[in-house]
């Protein structure tokens, strides 16, 4: 009873407050689709129109230039992106990778975007594993550019970190990659230069590396290549990025348009009883996503660089930025199954938690029997002994002492007075993960500028690039990361390592009893993650928070590791 | 009102606490307090500190804590199909006389009371595990007759209570940058 009262009390609220919400937001909803103007000018991002705005905040901008694609550009004479095409490869084929910019409809809008080849996502690249192929590209965007090969354990030279590894690749100019692919599965590439707006534009596609064994994955019905990711838009088109000094540094620029594999109506139509394995990836900027495949049966089977050492029946698949997982998803029930992102969200205005689900896909499943079941082998958990034996090798650096730490924190200053008021109230329960932008107006407004993220070595103090790590190959490291809720703004980070494979040993202590090969594993808000790192592939290498707005916030070092 | 009814039930329990499960008097600790380790640091931040409600004999010096954890998951961050955190509790007590009728219980239940569940009997160490699968939870201590009760809902008295880190979070209506918000405009009493 006393439920219901409150939320009839809270249903009038909104809606007598909604008008004048919607006039306080108003004023920054001027003018229209400015992509194919000169010049950009900044737009508030959509706020949830039951949070009132923060007095004395109506007039305040990101204090840095805001940036849209193709500014002066003649729209209509970019060309009209394509879907992703597949590119079935073979050890030393040659492959042209062009980064350009075109015109696509997204979400009922025409945008200015870039991608890979003109297509979105970019072209999937498969290869066998142990091969290895060229890629000769070219960069024609409005920016200096690289491409990171992101998991691939390939030649330090072809790591695409700019200044580290190689000049960036200027506008017009050409860089050759050799990639060796030496472990069977899902990666991506994407570029390592300002990867907040050129990664977000589109510039991102697949790997899918061939196991050479018979048999390394059960046999499925079909397999599906998905990536997922969410951009900012308004009913203007897109929401203008900071210009080399990104917005939305506090949480990242979240999206509130959902794509799978670049669209936002990703269907696919099976037979009942068809098992799909499905390869995911994690390109957005900063949203994690609970995946959940409704109506279906989801066995877990791998992760970033290899399977899990024994299989696992899961209900959703929560996936951090860059991290990927395979899964085999059996449809036995005819009907129409959406795939979701479900998550709790937060208001911190009404300082609630509520559920919030974003559907980013349909799966239609028919009536009709598929030609061959795998039901048999879909029910059987395997246990990969190849796996196992691999890992069972490094079993005797488990227990070892910890030999590098790293505690994640921040550094805010210079923020409005209003907002680091608020952050301090807001900030009395520090959440494990940011699933939802929840105070987007303040993130917003947030730059590199005022927040500085930071990999803290405690037995030096030093912090980001001045920590100065050197190992050898052969090394087995155990690296310890704390992330500090006790900052003003904590947040969950997806800590990526280049070059080497990782375990995740523990989490507060608590021992991993199913391990998978990583390059990115999320670290929670107050938890502590014990890795072990193999350090098998010489030169010089980066660690960094894969949040594009972070990265481009200061939380990255190099490491070297010698011959 | 059902809210009122339970109220009403935990009061005539705790002042009948005495007669029912055998107490005369609260006895002094036994053993000295020597505080609570959380395995990592990261954990100290989680912890829910449990409260005395000074009803039980034998709790009225009482110290406890919850120290909260990942459930194991594949994923590292354990969460459920609707994105809640599964959370697993080591629950410890300290300054805390064994009933000389009765067991101690730990339950967790929404702040709302709108959902219950049944962590378990404390054992002779006065510690209990278990899992939860909600964002804001609190912590309850009962003294129940037996801890093999197949009620979902607590029967005895509340020896101690905590509510979760997540309980801190509160509506900034009338709070901070947002004390001019009427709390009434939001559905706020």
């Amino acid at each position: 009873m006393r439920s219901d009262l409150l939320k009839a009390l809270l249903l009038i609220g909104l809606v007598l407050n909604a008008p004048d919400t919607l006039a306080q937001h108003e004023h920054h909803m001027m003018g229209g689709d400015m992509s194919n103007s000169d010049s950009a000018t900044w737009r508030m991002p959509p706020m949830d129109m039951s949070m009132p705005m923060m007095p004395g905040m109506d007039s305040e901008l990101p204090p840095v230039e805001p940036f849209l694609a193709g500014l002066g550009m003649d729209k209509m004479m970019m060309p009209e992106a394509k879907p992703r095409e597949i590119m079935e490869l073979a050890d030393g084929d040659t492959v042209h990778l062009q980064a350009t910019i075109f015109r696509r409809n997204l979400n009922g809008q025409e945008v200015v975007m870039y991608g890979y080849n003109g297509q979105y996502p970019g072209p999937l690249l498969k290869a066998p594993k142990d091969a290895t192929i060229v890629v000769e590209f070219n960069n024609k965007i409005e920016f200096p550019t690289t491409i990171h090969w992101h998991g691939v354990r390939l030649d330090n030279r072809f790591d695409g970190i700019p200044r580290m590894t190689q000049a960036p690749v200027e506008i017009g100019e050409s860089f050759t990659y050799e990639v060796y692919f030496k472990d069977a599965g899902v990666y991506w590439y994407h570029p390592h230069v300002l990867e907040y707006i050129q990664q977000d534009l589109g510039l991102y596609g697949n790997m899918l590396v061939d196991p050479e064994e018979e048999g390394y994955y059960s046999p499925v019905n079909r397999e599906e290549v998905i990536i997922l990711d969410d951009i900012l838009m308004d009913g203007n088109g897109l929401l203008p990025w900071g210009d080399h000094s990104p917005t939305h540094a506090l949480m990242g620029r979240f999206g509130n348009v959902m794509l799978v594999n670049g669209n936002t109506d990703y269907t696919l139509d099976v037979k009942k009883g068809e098992v799909v394995r499905f390869y995911i990836t994690n390109v957005a900027n900063t949203r994690t996503f609970n995946t959940v495949f409704e109506g279906a049966k989801v066995k877990l089977v791998g992760s970033d660089i290899s399977k899990f050492e024994r299989e696992d029946f899961v209900e959703n698949v929560p996936i951090s930025v860059a991290e990927r997982y395979i899964v085999e998803v059996m449809y036995d029930k005819p009907g129409t199954y959406p795939i979701t992102n479900s998550i709790q969200a937060i208001n911190h205005f009404r300082g609630e938690f509520y559920p919030h689900t974003d559907t980013l896909g349909m799966v239609t499943v028919s009536g009709d029997p598929v030609e061959e079941s795998y039901t048999e082998e879909f029910n059987t958990l395997r246990e990969n002994e190849d796996v196992v034996a691999d890992i069972d090798s490094f079993k005797q650096y488990f227990d070892k002492p910890v030999d590098i730490s790293l505690n994640l924190t921040v550094e805010v200053s210079g923020l409005p007075i209003g907002i680091m008021q608020m952050m301090a109230i807001d900030t009395m329960y520090r959440p494990h993960m940011e699933w939802n932008d929840s105070m987007p107006m303040m993130n917003w407004l947030s730059t590199a500028k005022q927040v500085v993220w930071e990999l803290e070595e405690p037995s030096t103090g030093k912090t980001n690039m001045d920590i100065d790590w050197n190992f050898k190959v052969g090394d087995v490291v155990k690296l310890r990361l704390f992330n500090d809720p006790e900052t003003l703004h904590p947040m969950n980070h997806p800590f990526h390592i280049h070059g080497q494979r990782h375990l995740v040993l523990s989490i507060d202590g608590v021992e991993n009893p199913n391990l998978v090969w990583k390059d990115t594993s999320t670290i929670p808000v107050g938890s502590t993650v014990d890795l072990l790192i193999e350090m098998s592939n010489p030169g010089d290498w980066m660690m960094h928070c894969h949040i594009g707005e972070h990265l481009d916030s200061g939380m990255m070092l190099g490491f070297s590791v010698g011959e | 009102m059902k809210h009122s009814k339970y109220l009403t039930g935990w009061i005539v329990l705790a002042l009948t606490a005495p007669v029912l499960f055998g107490f005369t008097k609260s006895e002094e600790p036994s053993a000295p307090l020597t505080g609570f380790e959380c395995s990592e640091p990261g954990n100290e931040y989680y912890t829910l500190e449990l409260v005395t409600t000074k009803k039980v004999p034998g709790t009225g010096q009482a110290y406890g804590k919850s120290v909260m954890k990942f459930a194991h998951s594949p994923f590292g961050i354990s969460i459920t199909k609707d994105g809640s955190y599964q959370h697993q509790l080591e629950i410890q007590l300290e300054r805390v006389n064994k009933p000389k009728n009765g067991v101690l219980v730990a339950w967790v239940t929404t702040p709302t009371l709108s959902k219950f569940k049944k962590i378990g009997a404390l054992d002779d160490d006065f510690h209990v595990s278990g899992t939860v699968e909600w964002n804001k939870y609190i912590v309850v201590i009962t003294l129940e007759q037996s801890a093999d009760g197949s009620s979902n809902m607590w029967e005895g008295p509340i020896a101690m209570r905590g509510l979760s880190k997540s309980g801190r979070m509160h509506t900034m209506a009338g709070h901070g940058p947002f004390d001019q918000e009427p709390c009434a405009k939001y559905g706020y009493e």
